[in-house]
């Protein structure tokens, strides 16, 4: 429990703005980030990833606004400061220097308009860390060379579309390096390349993570993504985090269903290789309060409870914890609804 | 560099055709130069003398040819009325005309680029609705409207300006914002909506990400991307600016292309008015094919493909 935590988002609600109604779409998320540590967050495409992500260093889009909870920030432990109380001039001094973000799409995140370098330099121009320009490119090539770019002084002057994909992501990855921050957030940085480069990026995140004491904070859809760099791992579920645990627990031990549905749609060579499993149902939408679990409706356990009654985060050991009436007790035969 | 060559055949085409379209308006419509020329007591005999000596007499393909060649060794000919070169009468007017546009042009644009960006960032909000209304008015109102406005305003009721044009910077101030409005007003509007196509793109996000205030990001990355098309409008602003200066010239008193070309409709004139069209045509190809190269130059994209 006394953990050297860098960042704790604690019951963080984020809303968008429909029609004049505010409809939460992250609802009382708890996460927390240790000190040096690799955390996932795994989920279905809009279960509010990028909101809860975006919170953190403050640049969501104007239909979306944290509408509760905070974000405490440990400079040093005893030192904290929530990133939701900071002004906006002061949360933008963090950003690029102690908070950095790479983002899904590298092809469009990258301003196409502008030298990679001179994009990458810009982020020492920002925080005037660096006066003198010979000296911040210098600093920008060879940090270009750190992310595994060939030619790193040719590369500077290239433009956005003349490199490939996992080029631009190695550039953003450089990017959110460059002033060496304490928390690295990666939204789906490797969903837009092919396997063998996603490989290679993540072995660059994790080597940095490692190298310089840094922690990450890795969003992604995908649990082998998760299995390969993380260290915790945080499941969410139509905008709250349904189950938590150290990455190796959860693997062998998935307690939430979805959980599971998420871990048997893992494609694996050799293992039954027509067959990919899918979790059945649509990705539900965010409706007015419901009272039961949210992911009743594509569970396949039946219980009567879990229409009635929304479930509390509970504790299943090994800091293992899970949102669900069922998974720790399973479901009571009285209560099922085939026998009435 | 097959491009180029490409672009000058293009305005080597457009020019001749040019020429060809004023010659034959100009041989079409109904009046003859040389009775226009000598008053109407003139005896027959005079008349078809001076169509002699003008070259009038002869088949119109080669009167043309005659004409080609001539413009060619940049005798544009003889102005009827005026009895002077057409061409050192055009360059005598056309610094006036340049000077015009030119002021016209950078207040157009730099009011318009501006009223557009604060347009964009504070969309939807006060400042926009006051940009909007005013670049929809300038557009709508016409090029004389403006300027009798303008006029009546900063000299009859505000007495800040001069009336008209006297040779001074000052007195230059009111055509130029009578003849830029127009294109102030597009070209705000322009930047606004191309600002607005880019609000929601990631490189914004990771501009912010990397420390800019939302302004900030949308002024140093938004505007940049945004800025291509403007330039390109910019570009063929110019030729509207150089027809709406027959206008304002008038109205102001500048002794400009405008009021040169004006003057040679009035008077029949026609190698004074041919003259002037081909030049015109000339100058707005040269404003087109300075586009063109500007957006080659500023988008990396298309850098990289020529
Ligand atoms: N442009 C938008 N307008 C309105 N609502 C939006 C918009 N973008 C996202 N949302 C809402 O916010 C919710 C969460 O979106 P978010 O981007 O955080 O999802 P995500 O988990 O990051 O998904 P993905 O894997 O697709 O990136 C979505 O389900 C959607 O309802
Ligand atoms: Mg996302």
């Amino acid at each position: 429990m006394n953990k050297d935590l860098l960042l704790e988002i604690k019951d963080l609600t984020v809303s968008v703005k429909r029609k004049k109604e505010a409809v939460p779409v992250v609802r009382g998320v708890d996460i927390d980030i240790p000190r040096g540590g690799i955390v996932g967050l795994v989920g279905e495409s809009g279960c509010g990833k990028s909101m809860t992500a975006k919170s953190v260093n403050r640049i969501l889009p104007p239909f979306a606004e944290t509408t509760g909870g905070s974000i405490l920030w440990h400079d040093s432990p005893g030192e904290t400061t929530d990133l939701l109380k900071l002004k906006e001039k002061e949360i933008r001094k963090k950003c690029g220097t102690e908070i950095a973000m790479v983002f899904q799409e590298p092809m469009t995140s990258l301003n196409p308009m502008m030298r990679v370098g001179d994009q990458i330099r810009e982020v020492l121009k920002i925080h005037k860390i660096e006066k003198d320009p010979a000296v911040s490119k210098e600093r920008v090539v060879k940090m270009l060379g750190a992310v595994g770019i060939p030619q790193p002084e040719l590369r500077y002057n290239s433009w956005p579309h003349e490199l490939s994909g996992g080029m631009r992501q190695r550039v953003m990855i450089a990017m959110a390096m460059i002033c060496s921050p304490k928390l690295l957030i990666a939204d789906e940085a490797t969903t837009a390349v092919d396997v063998t480069i996603e490989a290679q990026i993540l072995d660059l995140i994790r080597d940095m993570c490692h190298a310089s004491h840094m922690s990450a904070l890795v969003i992604t859809h995908n649990m082998g993504v998760v299995s390969a760099i993380c260290d915790h791992v945080y499941v969410m579920y139509l905008g709250s985090i349904v189950e938590k645990a150290p990455v190796r627990e959860l693997f062998t031990n998935p307690l939430h269903p979805y959980t599971r549905g998420l871990l048997s749609s893992i494609p694996r060579i050799g293992n039954n290789p027509e067959y990919l499993e899918t979790i059945p149902g649509n990705i539900p939408v965010v409706r007015k309060p419901f009272s039961g679990c949210d992911f009743c409706m594509r569970c396949s356990d039946d219980v009567r409870k879990c229409f009635m009654e929304s479930p509390e985060m509970r504790e299943a050991g090994n800091d293992h914890y899970v949102r669900c009436h069922t998974a720790l007790t399973g479901p009571d035969p009285g209560e099922s609804k085939g026998t009435e | 560099m097959s491009a180029v060559i490409r672009r000058g055949l293009g305005v080597i085409l457009v020019l001749l055709g040019v020429m060809l379209l004023i010659f034959v308006v100009l041989r079409i419509i109904p009046g003859d130069p040389a009775s226009v020329l000598l008053n109407e007591h003139a005896s027959e005999d005079s008349i078809r003398r001076l169509t002699e000596s003008m070259g009038l007499d002869k088949p119109l393909p080669v009167q043309f040819l005659d004409y080609l060649k001539n413009a060619l060794r940049g005798d544009l000919g003889q102005s009827y009325y005026m009895r002077k070169p057409v061409l050192s009468l055009i360059l005598t007017a056309f610094p006036y005309t340049l000077k015009l546009t030119a002021l016209s042009a950078s207040f157009a644009w730099i009011f318009g680029i501006l009223a557009g960006v604060v347009s964009a960032v504070y969309h939807d909000r006060l400042p926009d609705h006051l940009f909007r209304g005013i670049s929809l008015l300038g557009i709508s109102v016409p090029v004389f409207m403006v300027a009798l406005f303008l006029q009546y305003l900063m000299y009859f009721r505000l007495s800040l300006l001069p009336l008209m044009y006297d040779g001074s910077f000052v007195s230059m101030i009111l055509p130029a914002a009578a003849l830029g409005w127009n294109s102030a007003g597009s070209v705000a509007r322009l930047t606004r909506s191309g600002l607005m196509e880019q609000l929601d793109s990631p490189y914004l996000d990771t501009a912010r990400a990397k420390g800019l205030s939302t302004k900030k990001a949308i002024l140093f990355h938004g505007l940049r991307n945004a800025i291509l098309p403007v330039i390109t409008l910019m570009a063929l602003q110019l030729s509207g600016m150089l027809s709406g200066a027959v206008i304002t010239e008038s109205v102001f008193g500048i002794s400009g292309l405008g009021k040169l070309a004006l003057t040679a409709v009035q008077t029949r004139d026609m190698p004074l008015l041919q003259g002037t069209v081909l030049f015109t045509a000339l100058v707005i190809s040269v404003g087109n094919i300075i586009a063109d190269v500007t957006n080659t130059l500023l988008d990396p994209r298309l850098r990289t493909k020529s």
